[in-house]
């Protein structure tokens, strides 16, 4: 019966279209079923929902009305049969007229059902007889509308895939074929039992022994069962012409019964039970088959590949800042100076009590920078030359800049640095009155590692610029050291600008990334611009190379009042 | 089952961590995926299941962010008084240490996340976006990360992207003595990708790791065999339905014209309605045509079925003649020759049980005296419909892979299908108008089913037959 329904569904949605059932199939999710405990049910629940279960009901009434129907007819007409092929006793019975009468057209079928059945087992296909057949579509007219046309379908799918169809039918053909037999055999019974027959037998052309042979041999076996059987001596006298002896009509009755009864009922009995055995087992050890299309599907919906734990660790509350993944407790600071030393100088060591000076710390660079040139991890050497610098000049500094970007600032450093003289035909852009006022610019190197950090910090300190750039790889993900330092390099000079070179190659989500953590930083009013503009800036001074977009509104006036070290320090601060 | 295996996936921020749990998990909602930093700020896990059992947990982590400054931290907490330890701290010791800090809390909330999940972890994936240059910022993040004192296994992310620096990442991670390396593209992930991460994976670890894995890749191997045959029933279910496929007419030239249409458009909308069955066969959603390249513009073959290019692009050879009608001639009209319904389907319907396919010449013969004609679907029709939808199963199961090498089409099945012999079902199924659902009434008996498993073994070719 669930099978039933499974196949049913499985037909009804490769006909016509999926069924909606996602509330089902999570219900189901979450029962942790076996997988073909999970496919009935949904087909149950689905059959259930969409009137499938009811139509099978409807037709399985349908299904046993049909057959009694059928059962009925074939009491009447084995009784027919059976009282015509006796007659009404005013002629005496033809012994072979009565038997090929009673069982002809049985042997026949029954020989056809067996060929039939070799057939089908030896191919796979094949039905099951035609009274199983006439049964069958007697049985449809009981399905009303699409979906009780699907219940038979179904059923006929599902046992020929089981290789039970021809079973199922044959069993059906065998029990109408049993009670007309069973009818015919209780009719000739109660009319030899009422009524006063002869016996005989007839023939033209046939040899009388041809006839008595086969007499004694239709009643073998009922004569093995204890059944009378005529001798020769009776088969002889019964040829109509003769006077058979006194008892030779019970012994023929009782000969008729018993063929009637061995090559008629008991064949049927033997092979009904055989049919409905093969079904029941077949039916018990069905097995859905999980690779039919329309279930192959389902159990990557019933049976996800994964399954979520939920969140373990909640996420932090709070908006998001370069000094914190998170909310910070308010008492954090407090609790240790540790901690506030970290939150101030961005990871860097607080090891201004070490006596580090920031002219030792420049030179420690550079010591570093001869000595670990090339090595990956070592600390990166400044990209120029450096004179020894007086407070209050313009500087760059590079955040874990690649080799690629490199180049590039190189070269508007040389642009920078010749632009200081005044016959520079390379700054041909830059106006007379701008050059006048000439800065060499210093570079601070490439930041990439601890060290160098602080290394570049403690020089910033020390050279305390007026004018710092910032250069960094847009098309790195802007994480939050980097962004810490860029905002703590930031705080070391009143006027400062980044710059985010390769932003021409980067893709527009990580610009905005970076755009969006500096303005975290409140760094979004010292985003650069084009690169030649901020680099002009930062040789001459002139407020320019702002990125117009972000700072709509900011003048001249507005880079000079940069907040100073100290408040940007504080507002990163909670 | 016992417990499963515990895997936390790290890695510096915005590498892809979210998006490779998406792709080992196949839930494609899994967390939140964008290119920017910090997406993801929670740990949030997923069981992977092999038939009903939790056998690996995957943890998605926060993206380390602040290494340099973390690692200078842990640094400063070793310069503190020992605590009353007996003896300098291990790296898990240290950890601890950190995890007692305020800072903890603070600064380092989404760092101490990391490592408090990768401590309760077996071993963990440690994500790489190899197109980032690597940086001492990477080293320090692996340091700390190593200090977990937990196997890691580094998966080198958006390798098949442009720009891509593995081997400088390599170089970098077998400095550290991460000499295991897999590489895995979230995205575009190669056809055997999570059979060589896990088999790496269990490297790394015990045998219970290793009966883990070998179950996860089995059942993979199972569920992408499972899916294949599943995609071979529909591509038959369709040839069936177009084999099957007749249209009676009477009348001029207008009226076969007419009723011609009416067979392609029917051809088409089936064609479509396998498209589409394929597409959610495999799980595809729109949002992936971006990274698989499919002969697909959103959800339909670029190439009508009837045009002569299609056969081009299948490599299907007919005759001249039969192209040249660009379209029409793709499609035979059984009667025009008189009884042409062929020996093959003759042949095939006396497989079948031979009495349809004679009751079909006699109908025919009557039909012709009625005046009546029958159009169906040429072979080369069907070769198409079969190459094309075996290609495009075939490229939904490598799923973008396809992207870098151009899908060649040269399978058992393929050059079957190609030659032009048809199974011997599908000249059966000619002669079942009512195996054709666009025919109106379908029968779905089991002669039908029979006849739709001989084809889908012959779509399935010679491997098929070896694991059948």
């Amino acid at each position: 019966m669930s099978h039933w329904l499974v196949e049913a569904v499985r037909l009804r949605e490769s006909l016509w279209g999926p069924l909606a059932d996602d509330a089902e199939i999570r219900a189901l999710r979450a029962r942790d079923l076996p997988l073909d405990v999970a496919l009935t049910q949904r087909a149950e629940q689905l059959a259930g929902r969409e009137g499938l279960a009811d139509a099978v009901r409807i037709w399985r009434s349908g299904a046993r009305l049909a057959a009694l129907l059928l059962g009925v007819v074939a009491v009447l007409l084995g009784a027919g049969i059976a009282s015509a092929a006796l007659g009404d006793a005013s002629r005496p019975v033809n012994l072979l007229w009565a038997v090929s009468g009673l069982l002809g057209l049985h042997v026949l079928t029954l020989l056809l059902w067996l060929g039939g059945l070799v057939w089908s087992l030896a191919t796979g296909s094949g039905s099951g007889g035609a009274l199983g057949k006439l049964w069958l579509t007697l049985a449809r007219r009981a399905a009303r509308g699409p979906a009780g046309a699907l219940a038979p379908q179904s059923l006929m799918n599902l046992m020929a895939r089981a290789r039970l169809l021809p079973w199922l039918l044959g069993a059906v053909s065998h029990a109408i074929w049993l009670l007309a037999l069973g009818a015919a055999l209780i009719t000739l019974l109660a009319m030899l039992a009422t009524r006063r027959y002869d016996f005989v037998w007839e023939t033209t052309i046939l040899d009388p022994r041809y006839v008595e042979q086969l007499a004694l041999w239709l009643g073998s076996v009922p004569g093995m069962l204890g059944l009378p059987t005529p001798d020769a001596a009776l088969i002889r006298a019964s040829d109509g012409l003769a006077t058979p002896p006194a008892d030779g009509r019970a012994i023929w009755a009782g000969w008729l019964l018993g063929v009637v009864a061995v090559y008629g009922v008991v064949p049927r009995a033997l092979a009904l039970a055989a049919c409905v055995w093969k079904v029941r087992r077949g039916v018990n050890t069905l097995v859905l088959d999980l690779s039919l299309p329309g279930l192959d599907t389902l159990e990557a919906r019933l049976r996800p590949a994964s399954r979520r734990t939920g969140v373990v660790d909640p996420a932090p509350t709070g908006e998001w800042s370069a000094t914190s993944a998170g909310h910070v407790h308010p008492s954090a600071g407090q609790e240790s100076g540790l901690a506030f030393d970290m939150s101030v100088h961005g990871g860097r060591h607080a090891d201004t009590s070490a006596g580090r000076t920031g002219t030792s710390a420049g030179t420690n660079a550079r010591t570093n920078a001869a000595t670990n040139a090339g090595d990956a991890f070592g600390v990166a050497p400044a990209l120029f030359a450096e004179q020894d610098v007086l407070p209050g000049q313009a500087w760059v500094v590079s955040v874990e800049l690649p080799e690629d970007l490199r180049a590039a600032q190189q070269q508007y450093h040389a642009t920078a640095q010749g632009a200081g003289h005044p016959d520079s035909a390379l700054h041909a852009s830059v106006p007379n009155d701008a050059a006048s006022h000439q800065f060499p610019v210093h570079d601070a190197g490439v930041i990439d590692s601890g060290p160098q950090r602080e290394a570049a910090i403690d020089r910033l300190h020390a050279a305390r610029p007026s004018r710092l750039l910032i250069v960094c790889d847009a098309r790195q993900t802007p994480d939050r050291g980097t962004v810490a330092l860029v905002a703590e390099l930031a705080s070391l000079a009143p006027q400062r600008r980044v710059l985010l070179a390769g932003a021409d190659t980067a893709s527009a989500t990580r610009r905005e990334a970076w755009v969006d953590r500096l303005a975290s930083s409140n760094l979004a009013d010292a985003i650069a611009g084009s690169e030649a503009d901020v680099w002009d800036w930062l040789a001459t001074g002139l407020p320019s190379g702002l990125t117009t977009g972000l700072t709509t509104g900011h003048a001249a006036p507005t880079l000079a009042s940069t907040p100073t070290p100290q408040a940007s320090a504080k507002e990163i601060l909670p | 089952m016992s417990e499963p295996l515990r895997i936390a996936v790290v890695g510096h921020t915005n590498t892809g961590k979210t998006s490779l749990l998406r792709t080992l998990a196949r839930d494609r909602d899994f967390g939140e995926v964008a290119d920017r930093p910090g997406v993801t700020r929670h740990v949030e896990g997923v069981h992977l299941m092999v038939k009903g059992d939790r056998v690996l947990t995957l943890y998605d982590t926060p993206g380390v962010e602040d290494a340099i400054a973390l690692l200078a931290y842990l640094e400063r907490l070793d310069t503190r008084p020992l605590d009353g330890l007996a003896q300098r701290p291990d790296g898990p010791a240290r950890i601890a240490r950190f995890l007692d800090t305020p800072e903890a809390k603070g600064r380092f909330e989404q760092e101490a996340k990391v490592v408090r999940q990768l401590l309760a972890s077996d071993a963990a994936l440690y994500v790489v976006d190899a197109r980032d240059p690597v940086l001492p910022k990477h080293r320090d993040e692996l340091l700390i990360l190593g200090a977990c004192a937990r196997p890691l296994l580094p998966v080198l992310n958006f390798i098949a992207q442009p720009g891509s620096r593995a081997t400088e990442w390599r170089e970098t991670l077998a400095r550290l003595g991460l000499h295991a390396i897999v590489e895995f593209d979230a995205a575009v992930p190669a056809e055997d990708g999570e059979a060589r991460l896990y088999t790496r994976l269990a490297t790394l670890l015990d045998a219970r790791a290793e009966a883990i894995t070998r179950s996860l890749i089995d059942d993979l191997a199972l569920q992408k065999q499972n899916r294949f045959r599943a995609a071979a029933q529909r591509i038959a279910d369709l040839l069936i339905d177009t084999a099957a496929l007749r249209r009676r007419v009477q009348g001029d030239a207008a009226a076969v014209d007419a009723a011609l249409k009416d067979l392609h458009d029917a051809v088409r909308a089936r064609e479509q309605a396998a498209v589409d069955a394929l597409l959610s066969l495999y799980g595809f959603v729109a949002s992936d045509y971006a990274s698989v390249n499919l002969p697909l513009t959103e959800g339909r073959w670029d190439t009508d079925l009837f045009h002569p290019q299609a056969l081009k692009d299948t490599g299907v050879r007919v005759a001249r003649g039969l192209v040249a009608g660009a379209g029409v001639g793709a499609v035979v009209d059984v009667m025009a020759g008189g009884l042409t319904l062929g020996v093959a389907t003759l042949a095939g319907a006396a497989a079948g049980g031979a009495w349809e396919g004679l009751e079909r010449v006699g109908r025919q013969a009557f039909d012709r005296v009625r005046g009546y004609r029958e159009l169906t679907v040429g072979d080369a029709v069907l070769q198409v419909l079969a190459l094309r939808q075996l290609s495009l199963a075939r490229a939904l199961e490598r799923r973008g892979h396809a992207a870098q090498t151009p899908l060649k089409l040269d399978g058992d099945a393929e050059k079957i299908w190609r030659s032009g012999k048809l199974p011997e079902a599908l000249h059966g199924a000619r002669a079942h108008p009512e195996w054709s659902s666009l025919n109106g009434k379908v029968d779905t008996g089991a002669r039908r089913q029979q006849a739709c498993d001989a084809i889908a073994a012959s779509l399935l070719g010679a491997q098929a037959t070896d694991t059948a």
